[in-house]
């Protein structure tokens, strides 16, 4: 609570946050995930999520900064949501929307959270309730090459632009070559995955989140070939949240490092603006 | 303010740790809810002398395809079926069950009148019948004898009963050349012209599907028109079918209620069910998008059943439920007449999970005056640690170029696939709130890997007995002994249309002004023909009169019905 202000003001974002980049590529998301009756989405669900994510985000900080900020992350992670988690529960999607908010706010070290919102609340909700969520597989994607070339594409941008290509590429490197190893030895088909828009989505917009990533270029590498290591472990072990799983341990790793490294000191991941209530 | 704080921190630990500690709480939750209900039901196949164990090594079949080579188990898993028919006309109906293998011996059980069946396939030249999966009785020449259609891995065929009682090929059905799974078939009279029709689709060619939620490389679904002679000739094109799917289950129906037509479900697997509307002699209408969006993209079975006091069908299609990676499970898509569309409420009623769905049947199991929900289930039973869903999904998940070639699917081995799952009992509380029952029944004790489910009133008592086809597996038979509500039973017959009534609508009028309804085709479902008689389960009601709908068009009111026995009804009344 190091930044807790005495008086009312409203936070917003600045236009080269590259969050609005990603907003950007997510109403293309969202519309694909609508119109795409294997999707099962309907836009009531991404309202549900949207809304619930926005309140939750604006309460939060008031309650707990009293701060009224422009909730952008909160409507990154409803879409983060929505599009990741299946479930057919309503309470499942208010759950994981309330998991996402509460662990930026309460599961953090040095002020800072330690784990990616979706990732946290994706992985406890799906280990603790498998009869009801599982993350949302490639499939639903419909397995269309154009559609894989432009989540790379959109991908690219934004890791380029949140300079986190580092941990993106890295990430693809060691997971590419260790799974060329096992094809070719005939342990698993695990290179298939990386084709997989699901598995896309996982590299260049979670994995690469700029809050929870090295800011360092040594680390960031350090980071995703860390991912790419336990993923294949865990794949080798048949585990479902193979990915998501990985990140989280990967995160928190990198968190409790960082309390000696102070690699997050270094610098800000993007900059906001506080405008006094009445003057925003 | 700190209080506010203070609760919402609070509330954010104590929600995390009952998510965190959900595992442990979860079953002890649903112990509490499980509750017993009258339902009796007792597997006496050895003891009634129904001993019949399907086979499907397709080695032979498949020699010349090594792509496939890895996938045996799958392509192996699909094709166990069962019919029931009084073949001999005693009013006691057999049970006949193809096996698929080559060289492997169908059966077929002769009700014997007192509890037990005996085999008698060779006395009917129906032992041997080339990769035989899905038999469907029906009489395609109007004599009054019934000719079996068989679909089969290799050509799909009619078979004629000669004059000494034996049956012989008699009719392939063309462009079917290629080894092809194939157990979606319906008997119907589209055209109503008196001639029974048959429609059928398949599974591809040997092919794997291009994706897992939106394929086209399946197989046509084909429609053929009879003549009355049981010669057949292909109205697909200009029934309006085109595409290619991958089809597990064609359920007939008038959906809705506009008498003298019928509608098909499609379930379909690997793409969205197909809703096709008739529209009398202009063909069929694809109006899929009448269903509302929902992740039902592996239908098996197509049940349609009415709710009690409902005018419109309700489409049961059994998918897969696996934890981790499929959660949504079964469908009862009801008819939603102010929003135009199906709703699913298979969640609702709570019969939506039970595990890789197969045959499901809507029935009144102890004739209480609403009905039950039976499923079976389990795809693959193999090696019982590892299961072969992890591997698979890495392909799955992939782009159409990889998860179209068989040759990136990961070898199967004796992987288990949603193998060895205990088949479900759903009672019915009234309310449509439904509780699993089936292992305070000890139903499905082995676990066995369903396929097709039929109903059967092998005794004659009113109670739905019935019979699993087990995919490489010995056949169940059920025998019902739970405690039993009035019911009265009625059989067809028909003589101002085809004598067997296909697509006749029951209404039965109750005593406390409710009603029920029943559209007549004993093939619906998925992989099974069932008892064509239908028996109305009562409780304390009585009943006050039925009406019928020919398909004819003509309408008959029954007011003298006689409970506790079958009634026989005909167009004449």
């Amino acid at each position: 609570m190091s930044n807790r202000r005495t008086s009312l003001a409203v936070i917003l974002p600045y236009w080269s946050d590259p969050r609005f980049v990603f907003g950007t590529f997510a109403i293309f998301f969202i519309w694909f995930s609508l119109v795409t009756m294997s999707f099962g989405r309907t836009l009531g669900d991404f309202l549900i999520c949207f809304f619930a994510m926005v309140s939750l985000e604006l309460i939060f900080n008031y309650i707990l900064r009293r701060e009224i900020v422009f909730p952008l992350s909160g409507m990154i992670s409803s879409v983060g949501a929505f599009l990741l988690v299946d479930t057919q529960s309503i309470w499942i999607v208010l759950l994981v929307a309330f998991l996402t908010i509460g662990s930026k706010f309460f599961i953090q070290l040095r002020g800072r959270h330690i784990f990616n919102p979706n990732n946290f609340a994706i992985v406890v909700v799906a280990l603790a309730f498998p009869e009801l969520v599982s993350p949302t597989g490639g499939m639903r994607w419909g397995g269309q090459l154009w559609l894989a070339v432009l989540i790379f594409t959109f991908g690219l941008i934004l890791v380029y632009r949140a300079r986190r290509w580092l941990v993106s590429f890295s990430y693809i490197s060691v997971f590419f070559s260790l799974a060329l190893l096992f094809k070719t030895m005939s342990i698993n088909n695990s290179i298939y995955t990386l084709l997989s828009p699901g598995s896309q989505l996982f590299i260049f917009f979670m994995i690469s989140d700029p809050r929870t990533s090295p800011n360092s270029q040594k680390l960031q590498i350090l980071f995703g070939v860390s991912i790419a290591l336990l993923d294949h472990l865990f794949r080798l072990n048949q585990f479902r949240l193979a990915g998501l799983f990985s990140l989280f341990l990967v995160a928190l790793l990198y968190s409790l490092a960082d309390l000696s490294l102070k690699d997050k000191d270094l610098v800000k991941s993007w900059k906001v603006r506080s405008v006094p209530l009445g003057e925003a | 303010m700190k209080f506010f704080s203070f609760c919402l921190r609070s509330a954010f630990y104590l929600i995390l740790a009952g998510v965190v500690s959900a595992p442990f709480w979860k079953g002890k939750l649903r112990s509490h809810t499980a509750k017993q209900a009258s339902i009796i039901l007792r597997e006496v196949g050895t003891s009634a002398g129904v001993d019949f164990h399907h086979r499907n090594d397709l080695t032979e079949l498949f020699r010349n395809q090594p792509q496939f080579a890895h996938l045996n188990n799958w392509l192996e898993a699909i094709s166990a079926s069962v019919a029931i028919v009084d073949l001999n006309k005693d009013g006691l109906y057999d049970i006949f069950f193809t096996s698929t293998e080559m060289g492997s011996a169908s059966g077929l059980f002769i009700n014997q009148g007192d509890g037990t069946f005996k085999e008698r396939s060779k006395d009917y030249n129906l032992t041997y019948l080339l990769t035989a999966a899905r038999p469907l009785f029906f009489d395609c020449d109007n004599d009054g004898e019934l000719e079996v259609f068989v679909t089969a891995h290799m050509k799909n065929l009619v078979y004629k009963m000669d004059k000494d009682g034996k049956y012989q090929k008699y009719f392939t059905f063309p462009d079917n050349v290629k080894p092809q799974i194939s157990v979606a078939a319906n008997i119907l009279d589209f055209n109503n012209d008196g001639n029974l029709d048959v429609v059928f689709g398949g599974m591809g060619h040997l092919n794997a599907p291009e994706s897992m939620v939106s394929a086209e490389n399946g197989s046509p679904l084909q429609l053929f028109e009879g003549n009355g002679t049981c010669d057949f000739k292909d109205a697909s094109e200009k029934m309006g079918f085109k595409g290619n799917v991958f089809v597990h289950a064609i359920g007939v129906g008038d959906f809705w209620n506009r008498g003298g037509v019928q509608d098909l479900w499609i379930a379909t697997d690997f793409n969205e069910d197909h809703i096709l509307r008739h529209e009398g002699a202009a063909g069929y209408v694809d109006v899929s998008s009448l269903k509302r969006k929902g992740q039902s993209q592996n239908g098996m079975a197509s049940e349609i059943f009415y709710e009690n006091d409902s005018k419109y069908p309700s489409i049961y299609v059994s998918h897969i439920y696996e934890p981790g990676y499929f959660t949504d499970g079964n469908k009862v898509w009801r008819w939603d007449e102010q929003s135009g569309t199906y709703v699913n409420v298979a969640r609702d009623w709570g019969v939506h999970h039970c595990g890789w769905g197969w045959a499901g049947m809507n029935v009144d199991l102890s004739n209480k005056g609403f009905a039950d929900f039976v499923v079976v289930n389990g795809f693959v039973t193999g090696e019982s640690k590892s299961n072969w869903w992890f591997k698979i999904q890495t392909t799955t998940n992939s782009l159409r170029p990889v998860v179209g070639n068989p040759r990136f699917w990961p070898k199967m081995d004796d992987l288990n696939l949603s193998g060895r799952q205990r088949d479900c009992v759903f009672s019915n509380d009234g309310a449509n709130h439904y509780t699993d029952i089936a292992e305070s029944l000890d139903f499905d004790h082995d676990r066995r890997d369903g396929r097709g489910l039929a109903r059967i009133d092998f005794n004659n008592d009113g109670l739905p007995d019935l019979v699993v086809a087990n995919q490489k597996q010995r056949a169940s038979l059920y025998l019902n002994e739970s405690p039993s509500g009035n019911w009265v039973g009625f059989e067809l017959k028909a003589t101002k249309s085809h004598w067997q009534a296909l697509g006749a609508q029951m209404t039965l009028h109750l005593s406390d002004g409710s009603f029920m309804k029943r559209y007549h085709n004993p093939y619906n479902g998925y992989a099974s023909q069932h008892d064509p008689r239908h028996v109305f389960g009562l409780g304390d009601r009585r009943p006050e009169k039925l009406v019928i709908k020919w398909p004819s068009g003509v309408e008959t009111v029954v007011t003298d019905l006689k409970t506790g026995t079958y009634n026989k009804v005909t167009d004449h009344e």
